[in-house]
């Protein structure tokens, strides 16, 4: 599948920025690091992408997720946050909405 | 005149018909613990809160409003908070119509730790940058993040306990 819209990339960077207010877990990097709709850049952009190039690969790939992050959101995301990016684009992914909003609540 | 007296009564805190912050409370760690009222604003949308106020006791000089807030999570970034006032002057301001809120902004950086308060001040001078409030009036205070400002690049919510404003 072709890389997500921006629409559902900012689905993501919205629910995960509720979902870690509601769970008072800080976080070391800025909302533009994140995502950055008006120049669908950040983390989520760059998950995204590199889940659209690895995803569908049948053959050996050893490229890893964590060099697709900016140096910021690399050092500034906690293992558990980078996990939880990974996973709810994962989600996205599938196309089916609902599912992310199962994990981060309304993800609009 | 430049009094420094707290001049600004808050009679009511108000949701806007669209748009408003969630009212929350923010847990605290004492025994048993504190769960202090907060209004937790959007990182992506803007969102508006009014304070309905009474104007007593003023001089004739400027006001500062002070808005203190915490981080919901974040511990980088900053937050651009703005305040606009709307005079309800005697037989001339209905509220029927409609009033483009003129805000005066400042952005603040978030606390050290998502727990900690920052007191940002916005300030007007006497005049039409307060929309000409006199003494004995109402008026309708509308808070707003700007999290289309450069400065707004805090992550996640910024929660405002409450407003103050004093004649300076």
């Amino acid at each position: 599948m072709a890389a997500l819209s921006v629409q559902t990339r900012t689905q993501i960077w919205r629910g995960l920025m509720r979902h870690w207010s509601n769970t008072r877990e800080p976080v070391a990097v800025t909302k533009h690091v994140l995502y950055n709709p008006a120049t669908n850049t950040g983390a989520v952009a760059d998950t995204d992408n590199w889940q659209d190039t690895h995803g569908g690969n049948v053959a050996l790939d050893t490229i890893g997720y964590n060099g697709t992050l900016s140096l910021e959101a690399r050092t500034g995301l906690t293992l558990s946050q980078k996990g939880l990016l990974f996973a709810v684009n994962a989600l996205a992914r599938t196309g089916n909405i609902d599912l992310l909003r199962r994990v981060l609540g309304e993800v609009d | 005149m430049a009094s420094g007296n707290p001049v600004v009564q808050i009679l009511e805190v108000m949701l806007p018909g669209s748009t408003f912050p969630e009212l929350k409370t923010r847990t605290g760690g004492s025994t048993p613990a504190e769960r202090v009222i907060i209004h937790s604003f959007d990182a992506a949308t803007a969102e508006y809160l009014d304070f309905k106020c009474l104007l007593l006791g003023y001089g004739g000089g400027g006001l500062t409003f002070t808005c203190p807030w915490s981080a919901a999570s974040a511990i980088t970034g900053g937050v651009r908070w703005g305040v606009a006032i709307r005079r309800m002057q005697d037989d001339i301001e209905d509220i029927d119509t409609a009033q483009t809120y003129d805000f005066n902004e400042v952005t603040d950086t978030t606390a050290s730790a998502s727990g900690e308060l920052s007191y940002p001040t916005i300030t007007f001078t006497d005049g039409a940058d307060m929309d000409s409030w006199a003494n004995g009036e109402i008026a309708i205070v509308r808070v707003y993040r700007n999290v289309s400002h450069a400065g707004d690049d805090m992550s996640g919510d910024g929660e405002l306990w409450d407003l103050s404003g004093k004649e300076t």
